[in-house]
């Protein structure tokens, strides 16, 4: 979790938040959205930015519990983590290490963090 | 002038110093380039001006395949004025550079000439098809390894259906078109080296004989294969096949679907959607040419198809937005002799043998489109473009875009025409048409078919005009 940056895998948890109606630690939704953008309010990216609000703005209407994630909202190493997991990444495509996923060949890297997304936290 | 072949009385003779036998794509791109050259010009065209449902059933054969339907003879070409342009969508591409070369995925798939001998001919290919002007490719992929396919630059429904394009043009012109007339047999002399005329039947029961100077194939790969592999009296393996080769290497261009995740501009404009891999890359991995193409690209959402993988991919390129879409793989047929027309036992309405077609696809071909997807996941993955998948259960789809029956070739041992679209072994008798490919790239074939059979009328104005193939 340390090497790619706990708020990376927080967002990627949304995916299984919605498909798992994982529920844990109950948090008002006003909380919840407070500490979200204080995660990517040092951030500069825009593209990120706006995916983060799409994100935030598809959770408010379904919003239940808080997932147990949330220590790692404090990361502060965000964006060095998501440098640090796409330069691997990048790493794994040009070395032509690729595996499939569910159909998707995506580099054995990112395999790992879809693994670690689906599992049962 | 256009005159109804059921119309000739039984038993006549026409003579001509050429005779064009089939007008779709490459019949009516020869009478046009000749029809004001010094020779008197007859074409032969089995269908009519509109499709007459008994005219198409003679298509019909036996098919024997894992991918095509049963219907695939009689659904796949048209037998009209105007042949299959009839129901073609207009996309066409130049075929690439390096597809005329040897190459280590398409072994014995190289042409006797190379890409600049075609070259000159597109813009008559483009000037037949299109009102429109060929526009420059765009080539911002370069860096990735993916090339933008040079396309045909497109044309209005009335453009590109030959038939109707042209319909007027050549009814006012010298060249003889006779429709409904269908040929049935080749007669030769008694050497079996020149074709002296041609019998044509049509389905109100009259036969007559045209006969001329040189002849010229412009049936399709299919009915090209099926008309020289009739038997003669001095030949029963069929016109042209020292090699074995006639009728072998059917080809057509199976499609896949499947999908995309974006997160760069990986192909740019609209008109700029066609991709293929650098020569080199394609080489190094020794796959035939495999064009991507994408299809409605729609915004990426975080569920649904790829959700997740969709997050990473977004993540992982930043600067862009993931967006989810379709792509197209279109692949080059390998060089298959076990796909092949052949002389089905079962008779058409004239008592001649129908085509019977075997087509499978080969675990070669399923292994070239997996090392390409991996390529293409490697490239766009190395270079922030996406991210791409491939579905374990291949469902092909197909083009229709029939090739490489009758392949070109410089010697006869290894092909059915010369370089110059002349049969081996025979004096006066061509093939047009994309038949005579001998490797075709992954692209739709209209274009450069028509811009080789301009060419083939170049050298026929020549010949004839120096009674060469006399």
């Amino acid at each position: 979790m340390a090497t790619t940056g706990g708020g990376l895998l927080y967002l990627l948890g949304y995916s299984r938040m919605r498909e798992d109606a994982w529920t844990r630690s109950p948090l008002p939704f006003a909380r919840f959205e407070h500490e979200w953008r204080r995660m990517f309010s040092d951030l500069d990216d825009p593209a990120v930015l706006d995916l983060a609000a799409k994100a935030l703005e598809e959770k408010r209407e379904d919003w239940q519990d808080l997932p147990s994630l949330l220590p790692d909202l404090s990361d502060r190493s965000f964006k060095e983590g998501i440098e640090r997991a796409s330069a691997r990444s990048r790493e794994d495509y040009a070395a032509g290490r690729i595996v499939s996923v569910d159909n998707w060949l995506i580099s054995r890297s990112e395999a790992e963090l879809l693994a670690m997304l689906r599992t049962p936290g | 002038m256009i005159r109804d072949a059921r119309a000739v009385p039984d038993g006549d003779s026409i003579d001509a110093d050429l005779c064009i036998v089939g007008g779709g794509a490459a019949g009516i791109t020869l009478a046009l380039e000749l029809m004001n050259a010094d020779m008197s010009i007859v074409l032969l065209e089995a269908g009519g001006t509109e499709l007459d449902p008994d005219e198409q059933k003679m298509y019909a054969g036996p098919v024997v395949s894992d991918v095509l339907p049963d219907t695939y003879l009689q659904t796949s070409r048209l037998r009209q004025f105007g042949g299959t342009t009839n129901h073609w969508g207009g996309h066409s591409v130049v075929i690439n550079e390096h597809v005329f070369g040897s190459r280590s995925g398409v072994p014995q798939g190289d042409w006797p000439f190379g890409a600049d001998e075609l070259r000159p001919y597109y813009a008559d290919a483009s000037r037949i098809l299109s009102k429109k002007r060929i526009r420059p490719a765009w080539r911002p992929a370069i860096e990735a390894g993916l090339v933008p396919m040079e396309r045909y630059p497109g044309g209005s429904d009335e453009d590109r259906r030959l038939g109707r394009a042209y319909h007027d043009t050549l009814k006012r012109a010298s060249v003889q078109i006779l429709l409904h007339g269908s040929v049935t047999r080749l007669h030769l002399d008694p050497g079996g080296t020149r074709v002296t005329s041609v019998q044509v039947q049509t389905l109100s029961g009259n036969r007559f004989t045209c006969s001329s100077r040189t002849f010229v194939l412009a049936t399709g790969a299919i009915e090209n294969a099926r008309l020289l592999l009739m038997p003669t009296p001095s030949n029963n393996r069929g016109l042209g096949n020292e090699s074995g080769q006639l009728g072998r290497n059917f080809g057509d261009h199976l499609f896949l679907h499947d999908r995309i995740i974006e997160t760069s501009l990986f192909w740019g404009g609209e008109r700029e959607r066609f991709l293929t891999f650098d020569p080199a890359l394609l080489e190094e991995q020794a796959v035939s040419e495999i064009g991507i193409m994408r299809l409605s690209p729609r915004k990426a959402t975080l569920r649904g198809d790829g959700g997740a993988v969709t997050t990473v991919a977004g993540l992982m390129a930043p600067g862009h937005e993931a967006r989810g879409g379709h792509v197209v793989y279109y692949i080059e047929p390998l060089l298959d002799a076990d796909n092949r027309v052949l002389l089905s036992d079962e008779p058409d309405a004239f008592g001649q043998p129908r085509s019977e077609l075997h087509f499978r696809v080969s675990s070669d071909l399923k292994a070239h489109i997996a090392k390409a997807a991996n390529l293409l996941a490697r490239l766009a993955g190395t270079h922030g473009l996406g991210r791409v998948s491939l579905s374990d259960d291949m469902q092909f789809r197909y083009g229709n875009h029939h090739m490489s029956t009758t392949r070109m070739s410089r010697s006869p041992r290894r092909g059915v025409v010369d370089e110059n679209c002349r049969v081996h072994g025979m004096e006066n008798l061509f093939v047009a048409g994309s038949s005579v490919f001998p490797s075709s790239g992954c692209g739709n074939p209209t274009y450069p078919l028509v811009a080789l059979t301009v060419r083939l009328a170049r050298h026929l104005r020549d010949g004839i005009s120096r009674r060469a193939f006399n």
